[in-house]
C-alpha cells in the first residue's frame, strides 16, 4: 500500500498536470462578460477548429441586439402548427443578453464565440402568482453580416440537484449547442422577417438561427410592424421568410401569457406565404412526427382552402 | 430536535408542497418563482443492500478501527440501509431585492433503516433517527455571502464532495453495520468528516475562478471511539473558545465546454481545547486537494494533516488519556471514467487515515491506520436515478499489530428529485 511519500509523489503529479493546463484554463476562466446568480455570458473558443473565423470583434449596440432577440419566436412541438407562437426570451432575458452580448462581441477575437445561459420566469397560468423557471442556453457569433445563435437549450426546465446540501449541480447538463451536431429540441424555432434557420449543404439546422441586424432593428420598431411567417419552419424556411405586416410588438406579446406558461403572441399567419412552401413545411413537420396525422390533415385542408 | 418536532416540520413542509401543487397546477418539485421568491424542494432517497464480511484476522480488536475491528469476531452482516449520502428532504427559497440576495435552507435527512442493531453514536451519525443537518440563512451581494446557521463544515468538505462513493456506500464499519443513518464512504479512510456545524461563514465572490471562505464555528467536543482517548468530559469545549475554519479554492474550465476543468483547494481547521484539570491544547489541521477533469476522465488527489484533530471525525480519538494530543494525517486518490453515451461511470479509489501515538503513549490496540480500496460502478438510468454497484475492502491496523478486514458488496439505487 502507498505511504505518504508515494502519495506526495502522486499529488506532485497532479499538481504538474494542473500547472500544465493552467494557462489555457486561466484564459478560459478570464472571459466572463456577465454573471448573475446562475446566469452567464462568456467568451469561449470556437467549438469547431475547422470553422471559419468569426467577424469579431464587431460593434453592435445593446439596443440592436435586443431588437434582434425580441423578434425570436417558437412553437411547442406538440402543438398544432396553427397555434400561437411565443417569445423565445423573456423581456428580462433580452435586456440582460442585449447588454452583455454587445460588450462580448466588441471584445471577442475571430476564434471566439460567446456562450450564454439565462433563466427566465414564465407565469404558470394567466394571472397566476407562481411562475416557472426556464433555461435558454446557446452560442452566439457574428459572421458574414449576420448574428448567429445556436441553441443548446430552449426553455428547458431549470432544476438543481441537492447533493449533500449543495444545490449547484444541474439536473440536465448545460448545453450551449455546437456547429457540428444539431441539438434536438421540444420546441420549433420560427423563422421570421428578420431571422432565418441556418442552411448548409447538410440541410437546415432547426437549432441555429441567423439574424440580419439591420432588418431586425427596423422590424422591431413599432412603425415597421413586421409579421412572423408562421408554419414555415422546415427545409426551405431559411430562404423563404417574408416580411409582411400585421403583428404586435414584443412588449405586448410579453404581457400575454397562457395557462401553459407559454407566452402568447398576437401575430397572425402571413397571407402572402407561398402555399407550396407552407405545404412542404407542413409535410416536413409530419414526417418528423412533430404533429399528429389529424393536425396534419386539418392544417393541409386549411392551407389548400387558400387556393 | 425531538422526533415529535421533526414530524411537525415535515408535516408543515409537506402541507406547503401540497398547497402549491394543487393551487397552481404545477409539476411537483419543479423550481418555481412564487412572488419574488425562487422556491425549490430537492433531495434524494437512496437505499442499498449491503453484505459486510468481517474478518478480524484472529488477533484481537483494533480500537477505533473501521473494519469490524472493535468486535474482534469473524462474522457477516447483511443490511438494507442508506448509503453515504443521507436521504434528503430539502427546502430552499431565494429572493433578490436591491442587489441583496437572501436565502433560506432547511434540510431533513431521514434514514431508511429504523432499527439499531449495532453500535450507535450521538450526533449526526446516530442510528434510528431523522437528522436535521441544514438550517441556515444566507444573504449576500457583490461583496460576498454571509451564512448563519447549521451547514457542512469547511474543513474536509471538498474531499467528501469529490468522493465517488457519495452516491454509494463505501466503508460500512462497526459504526453502521446492521443499520444507521448513513455509511462512511471514505470518511475515516482518506479524510476527516466535515460534519454539520453551527457557524457564521463568510464566502467571497469568485474572482477569475478564485474564492475563499472563513467561518467561526460552534466549538466541537472531544470523543473517543477507541476507549483509549479522553472525551469531552475532560476538556470543556463550551468554555471561552471557538472553532475556526477556512479555505481557498481555484476553479478552472467547466461552463464553456473546455476539455480541462477542475479545482484546487486548501483549507484549515483550528480550535482550542480548554480544561480546568489539564493543560490546554490546540487542535490544528490543514488539507490540500486537486480535482481535474479531462473530458470524461476525472482524477482526485487529497491530503490532510493535523495535530489534535483526531481521525475519522474532528476530535475523535484526538487526545490520549494523559491529555496529550495525537498527530494524524491521511490521503486518498481516485480516478473515474464516464463512458460517453451511456453515461456509466466506473471508479477506483484508495485512501488511508493514520493516527499517531501521543508523546509518551504506549502502543496499544488503538487504531494506527484505517485504509480502504473501493471499486464502483454508477449508472444513470435517468437524469434522476442512478444504479450503484460497489465493492470495498477496508483494513484497520492497531499500534500493537492487531488488524481486521472488512469486505463489502453494496447494490442499490439513489433517486434525486
Amino acid at each position: 500500500m502507498p505511504r505518504p511519500g508515494q502519495v506526495a509523489g502522486l499529488l506532485v503529479g497532479y499538481l504538474f498536470a494542473f500547472l500544465t493546463c493552467l494557462p489555457s484554463a486561466y484564459a478560459a476562466s478570464n472571459s466572463v462578460i456577465w454573471e448573475r446568480g446562475d446566469q452567464i455570458v462568456k467568451l469561449v473558443r470556437q467549438d469547431d477548429d475547422s470553422a471559419a473565423p468569426n467577424d469579431h470583434p464587431t460593434s453592435m449596440t445593446a439596443d440592436e441586439i435586443e431588437a434582434m432577440l425580441e423578434t425570436l419566436r417558437l412553437r411547442y412541438a406538440d402543438e398544432d402548427p396553427g397555434g400561437v407562437p411565443v417569445h423565445v426570451f423573456t423581456q428580462t432575458d433580452i435586456e440582460n443578453l442585449g447588454k452583455a452580448l454587445a460588450i462580448g462581441l466588441g471584445r471577442a477575437a475571430p476564434s471566439q464565440d460567446l456562450i450564454f445561459h439565462v433563466i427566465g420566469a414564465r407565469r404558470l397560468s394567466r394571472g397566476a402568482f407562481a411562475r416557472r423557471n426556464r433555461v435558454c442556453a446557446g452560442r452566439v457569433f457574428y459572421r458574414d453580416g449576420n448574428l448567429n445563435i445556436i441553441f443548446g437549450q430552449i426553455q428547458s426546465p431549470y432544476r438543481k440537484k441537492n447533493v449533500y446540501g449543495q444545490i449547484d449541480e444541474d439536473f440536465y447538463p448545460r448545453n450551449y449547442g455546437n456547429r457540428t451536431t444539431a441539438t434536438k429540441h421540444d420546441v420549433v424555432l420560427l423563422p421570421n422577417a428578420t431571422a432565418s434557420l441556418y442552411q448548409s449543404s447538410g440541410g437546415v439546422r432547426d437549432d441555429w438561427i441567423v439574424i440580419k441586424p439591420g432588418v431586425a432593428a427596423a422590424a422591431s420598431s413599432p412603425d415597421a410592424n413586421p409579421e412572423l411567417a408562421l408554419a414555415t419552419t422546415g427545409a426551405t424556411a431559411a430562404a423563404t421568410v417574408e416580411a409582411t405586416a400585421n403583428t404586435s410588438t414584443a412588449a405586448s406579446a410579453n404581457a400575454n401569457e397562457t395557462a401553459s406558461g407559454r407566452t402568447e403572441d398576437a401575430s397572425t399567419p402571413s397571407l402572402a406565404a407561398d402555399l407550396e412552401q407552407r405545404l412542404k413545411a407542413l409535410k416536413r413537420l409530419r414526417e418528423r412526427d412533430l404533429i399528429s396525422e389529424n393536425a396534419y390533415q386539418a392544417k393541409m385542408k386549411e392551407i389548400l382552402q387558400d387556393l | 430536535m425531538t422526533t415529535k418536532q421533526t414530524k411537525s416540520w415535515v408535516t408543515a413542509l409537506t402541507g406547503m408542497i401540497v398547497l402549491m401543487v394543487t393551487s397552481i397546477n404545477a409539476q411537483a418539485f419543479e423550481s418555481m418563482k412564487v412572488g419574488d421568491w425562487d422556491v425549490d424542494f430537492s433531495g434524494n432517497i437512496n437505499g442499498f443492500f449491503t453484505n459486510v464480511d468481517c474478518d478480524p484476522n484472529g488477533n484481537g480488536v483494533v480500537a477505533g478501527g473501521l473494519a469490524c475491528g472493535s468486535n474482534g469476531t469473524d462474522r457477516t452482516v447483511g443490511s438494507v440501509q442508506t448509503g453515504l449520502l443521507p436521504s434528503w428532504f430539502g427546502f430552499h427559497a431565494k429572493h433578490e431585492s436591491d442587489n441583496i440576495t437572501t436565502e433560506i435552507n432547511i434540510g431533513f435527512q431521514p434514514g431508511i433503516d429504523g432499527g439499531s442493531q449495532s453500535n450507535s453514536l450521538d450526533g449526526p451519525l446516530q442510528n434510528n433517527s431523522e437528522n436535521l443537518r441544514v438550517v441556515n440563512l444566507k444573504f449576500g451581494s457583490d461583496w460576498g455571502t454571509l451564512m448563519i446557521g447549521r451547514d457542512i463544515g469547511i474543513f474536509g468538505s471538498d474531499a467528501l464532495l469529490a468522493d465517488m462513493t457519495l452516491l454509494g456506500v463505501g466503508t460500512v464499519s462497526d459504526l453502521t453495520a446492521g443499520g444507521g443513518n448513513t455509511t462512511l464512504g471514505r470518511i475515516g479512510v482518506g479524510y476527516l468528516y466535515a460534519d454539520w456545524k453551527a457557524q457564521i461563514q463568510y464566502s467571497s465572490p469568485t474572482w477569475e475562478g478564485f474564492s475563499f471562505a472563513v467561518a467561526l464555528v460552534d466549538p466541537w467536543g472531544l470523543a473517543g471511539l477507541s476507549g483509549d482517548s479522553l472525551n469531552s468530559g475532560s476538556f470543556d469545549q463550551q468554555a471561552d473558545t471557538y472553532g475556526f475554519e477556512g479555505k481557498a479554492v481555484y476553479k478552472f474550465g467547466g461552463a464553456d465546454g473546455s476539455t480541462v476543468s477542475g479545482k484546487v483547494w486548501a483549507s484549515f481547521i483550528r480550535q482550542s481545547l480548554d480544561s480546568s484539570s489539564l493543560p490546554g491544547q490546540d487542535a490544528t489541521g490543514f488539507d490540500v486537494g486537486v480535482k481535474v477533469g479531462l473530458n470524461d476522465l476525472e482524477l482526485v488527489g487529497y491530503f490532510y494533516s493535523g495535530d489534535g484533530i483526531g481521525t475519522t471525525g474532528f476530535l475523535l480519538d484526538a487526545v490520549d488519556l494523559s491529555g496529550n494530543t495525537r498527530d494524524s494525517d491521511g490521503f486518498y486518490v481516485q480516478g473515474t471514467y464516464k463512458f460517453p453515451g451511456a453515461g456509466t461511470k466506473v471508479g477506483i479509489s484508495f485512501g488511508e487515515s493514520n493516527l499517531d501515538l501521543a508523546a509518551g503513549e504506549a502502543a496499544s490496540t488503538l487504531v494506527k491506520t484505517n485504509e480502504s480500496f473501493i471499486i464502483g460502478l454508477y449508472h444513470p438510468l435517468t437524469s434522476s436515478l442512478n444504479l450503484v454497484l460497489e465493492y470495498s475492502n477496508t483494513e484497520a491496523t492497531a499500534h500493537n499489530g492487531n488488524s481486521a478486514d472488512e469486505n463489502t458488496i453494496a447494490i442499490g439505487a439513489i433517486l434525486f428529485y
